[in-house]
């Protein structure tokens, strides 16, 4: 069944808004959204970025894919072909939704699905102050509920801090933070937190950046374990 | 989650050796070709800047070489120019090198707070010095210690390889070190070593 799930996410592609808002069957891939203009009137919202009201999940990209300049990875936000909500973002496919209330709670695992365009490759981070960045474009605004789920690599003793930001003009909105300080076993197990962060005020164009840091030099690793698994790394933020 | 499974994925991860990066394509390249990254493929170089020395990580008092292994006391030693840097495992099989920086006059960094923004950042990047384009990289924000007088040390920086780690043994490297402080100040420079095993 999940081989089916997931030949249907790669067949669809993936997107999270939740208008419902339907185009003919021949409409081009990920054309379902509008452009958004920015202030300077020069921006167009890229294709993945993340718009449109709902709640959309952003997939960590694997270190095996390509960082920026800056060596910041991508978050991974695919739109669906009919600009419908994405398989992905739909809880009732992508977790083992135990109590059936469709709608993804800690304690509920991913199933091994995942956007096509994820490669593998976990995040080292070694040594007391090493980080990983990850990045995506908001289009729009965003409420300060965040959830993150952050499988990884530790040993007992490790602390990570996760911080995500709004990024505006090179200055750094911190919306949430956790530190995962949970007991390691040297297996996947997630960091899971709901959080419910600062609101921040973000415009067209501004960059939503997750940083994670390694606080006291032991083993700690942000997972993308070859895609699909449940040993993806994701957060959820939500557009009012 | 089914501990059988678990105890697989952290085998597979170990026999993979770094765990990322490598890909079926990765092959079929000539790591001596390209082996930079798209992400960064600007040469390896240092301008005329207040200068930062790249240095190795020793454990204080024993000569040994940083291990990684968290507590140790590190120190930053001098590099010279034909010197031997040995890679060390990391637990999941990944080669790294452990560098450690020197630099002065500026803002050491918050020693009760790894993540402040006030520490300095420190970008260290790697290739082969025959290419002098980028095949790993470091970024952090380590705190600043006093080491010799009037100098500051960062020690422990470890330089991750992917799959690459093996075929890099006898060949000489050159690691790019910036460093930028909370108030913009910038320093930078280069060194080359000979790569030693495992």
């Amino acid at each position: 069944m999940f081989r089916a799930f997931a030949l249907v996410a790669g067949l669809l592609a993936s997107g999270c808004a939740d208008d419902g808002a339907s185009v003919p069957p021949d409409a081009v891939v990920y054309d379902a959204a509008p452009p958004i203009d920015g202030p300077d009137g020069g921006f167009v919202c890229p294709q993945d970025a993340v718009r449109r009201s709902g709640r959309h999940r952003l997939f960590l990209q694997g270190h095996g894919a390509t960082p920026d300049q800056n060596n910041v990875y991508p978050m991974l936000h695919e739109w669906g072909e009919d600009g419908s909500d994405a398989i992905l973002c739909d809880d009732a496919l992508f977790v083992d939704d135990k109590n059936e209330d469709g709608v993804w709670q800690p304690g509920e695992e991913p199933l091994p699905l995942g956007p096509e365009a994820l490669v593998h490759g976990e995040h080292f981070l070694v040594g007391p102050g090493a980080f990983a960045e990850f990045s995506t474009t908001l289009c729009e605004d965003i409420t300060g509920d965040v959830t993150f789920y952050i499988p990884n690599f530790d040993v007992t003793g490790s602390e990570a801090l996760h911080q995500l930001f709004v990024v505006h003009d090179g200055a750094e909105q911190l919306i949430a933070q956790a530190i995962d300080a949970e007991a390691g076993n040297s297996g996947y197990n997630p960091f899971v937190r709901q959080l419910a962060g600062d609101d921040p005020v973000a415009v067209p164009g501004d960059t939503l950046l997750l940083r994670s840091t390694n606080l006291n030099g032991y083993q700690f690793s942000v997972m993308v374990w070859n895609p699909p698994s449940e040993y993806e790394s994701w957060i959820l933020v939500d557009v009012p | 989650m089914d501990p059988r499974r678990r105890t697989l994925g952290a085998l597979a991860v170990a026999l993979s050796v770094a765990g990322c990066g490598a890909t079926a394509d990765d092959d079929d390249v000539d790591p001596r070709v390209d082996a930079a990254p798209p992400g960064d493929a600007r040469p390896i170089t240092c301008d005329n800047s207040p200068p930062a020395w790249v240095g190795r990580c020793e454990i204080a008092g024993t000569g040994e070489h940083c291990t990684g292994v968290p507590g140790e006391e590190r120190v930053f030693v001098e590099l010279g120019t034909s010197d031997d840097m040995y890679m060390v495992l990391g637990p999941q099989g990944a080669r790294m090198f452990v560098l450690a920086v020197r630099t002065q006059d500026i803002y050491p960094g918050d020693p009760d707070e790894p993540a402040s923004p006030d520490n300095p950042e420190v970008d260290l990047r790697l290739g082969r010095a025959d290419v002098g384009t980028e095949i790993a990289r470091y970024r952090g924000r380590p705190l600043f210690s006093p080491g010799d007088p009037g100098m500051l040390d960062a020690a422990g920086l470890f330089v991750i390889i992917d799959g690459t780690g093996g075929t890099l043994v006898g060949e000489q490297l050159l690691v790019g070190a910036e460093v930028v402080d909370r108030d913009g100040e910038f320093r930078c420079g280069t060194a080359t070593f000979r790569a030693m095993g495992p």
